[in-house]
């Protein structure tokens, strides 16, 4: 392996290296760069030069127009004008518990618990009862007058208790 | 004989205490505080934006994303001496975002396909202001063709190291790599514009 002249001068890749990070560079190089005026010079110059350019650019480069400035708070929004997409799913989910659950309870509604319907027909039987009684209450003759509910015989005991006009004309008996 | 120095000691001292009790003012709610540190790092900043955009307008939107994005998220920075490097990475992360969204535009032709590469000049972003602002146009033009050489990362690294002044363990926390590979950027960009323009020196001076 060759040994490096300590006297030698760095090269352009060595100066670079160390412009780059000066300890990454070897000892003995690190060394020579410490003591050789004209590599010092090198390294010198070239960092002069980027301070230039960043001098330079800092130049050429406008300066902000305006200063940065945290916006006023304002009232209080409700949350779901800051997060539409939030509240529009949250309204879609519940519209679609809704849907879902709607029919079940119907159903539930519709079911009768045994219990019930048990007292559900006694209560019928009573009732028709009360209704027979109620059907029942007047004497039998009225009854007979009274019960049906059919138009023609309706019309036959009208036309029975108050005869139309034109009978007479029609029967020539009478005359 | 004087003495070499690790590039570590040109560089500006870790945050300064003044700025990281700026920086705990802050995080519990001072919003005076908070505006004490943006009229500090703002022109920074600004500048950092620009250099990459090269748009006024948009380094002035960006500037202010970068702001208002560093206010929200400021409790969550656990250490406040680190804060400098927090907001150029919060800066690096936004400009990102804003190329990628130039480069999506493009891809759906609500933007020319140039404009990935289109540079507002100064003309268009203000009035024309003659001769200082044809220089400036014609040094930006230089640095872009100094830049062209590089990969993305390699012109990242370099323009945060010399044109935004940053230390290597700042890039590195700005980045996210370790140093070792913030070094290997480094060293390849240098040697890639000396090897495309002969004698950096000169170019440096050319520029300058």
């Amino acid at each position: 392996m060759l040994k490096d002249n300590p006297q030698e001068h760095l090269s352009d890749d060595e100066l670079l290296q160390a412009f780059v990070d000066v300890s990454d560079l070897r000892a003995e190089r690190k060394s020579h760069l410490g003591q050789c005026a004209d590599c010092q010079r090198h390294m010198d110059h070239l960092e002069q030069r980027f301070i230039n350019l960043e001098k330079k650019a800092r130049q050429m480069a406008p300066a902000p127009a305006q200063p940065f400035r945290l916006p006023q708070k304002t009232e209080q929004q409700a949350w779901w004008f800051s997060k539409p997409m939030w509240a529009a799913g949250l309204v879609a989910t519940m519209v679609l518990a809704l849907v879902l659950w709607w029919p079940r309870q119907l159903e539930r509604s519709a079911h009768i618990p045994d219990v019930a319907r048990q007292h559900r027909v006694a209560d019928d039987s009573l009732f028709d009862q009360v209704d027979a009684l109620v059907d029942n209450a007047l004497p039998p003759i009225v009854q007979q007058l009274t019960a049906s509910s059919d138009l023609d015989e309706s019309q036959s005991v009208i036309d029975w208790v108050v005869p139309p006009i034109d009978e007479f004309d029609d029967d020539n008996s009478w005359t | 004989m004087k003495k070499v120095q690790s590039p570590e000691a040109q560089q500006p001292a870790p945050a300064q205490s003044w700025i990281v009790q700026l920086v705990e003012e802050a995080q519990a709610g001072d919003q005076l505080a908070f505006h004490r540190l943006v009229d500090h790092f703002q022109p920074e900043i600004y500048r950092m934006l620009y250099y990459r955009t090269r748009s006024q307008l948009d380094a002035e939107d960006l500037t202010q994303d970068v702001f208002l994005k560093t206010y929200k998220h400021l409790a969550r920075l656990q250490s406040p001496v680190v804060f400098r490097s927090w907001l150029y990475r919060i800066a690096v992360n936004r400009m990102n975002d804003y190329f990628r969204k130039k480069r999506f535009r493009a891809l759906f032709g609500n933007a020319s396909v140039d404009d990935e590469t289109f540079q507002e000049t100064e003309e268009m972003a203000v009035p024309p202001q003659a001769a200082n602002n044809l220089e400036r146009q014609e040094f930006w033009l230089q640095v872009e063709k100094m830049l062209d050489a590089l990969s993305r990362m390699e012109r990242e690294v370099f323009l945060l190291r010399f044109f935004d002044q940053l230390s290597l363990k700042e890039i590195t926390a700005v980045l996210g790599k370790n140093e070792s590979t913030v070094k290997t950027h480094l060293y390849r960009a240098l040697k890639k514009i000396k090897n495309a323009f002969g004698d950096m020196q000169d170019l440096l001076e050319g520029l300058c």
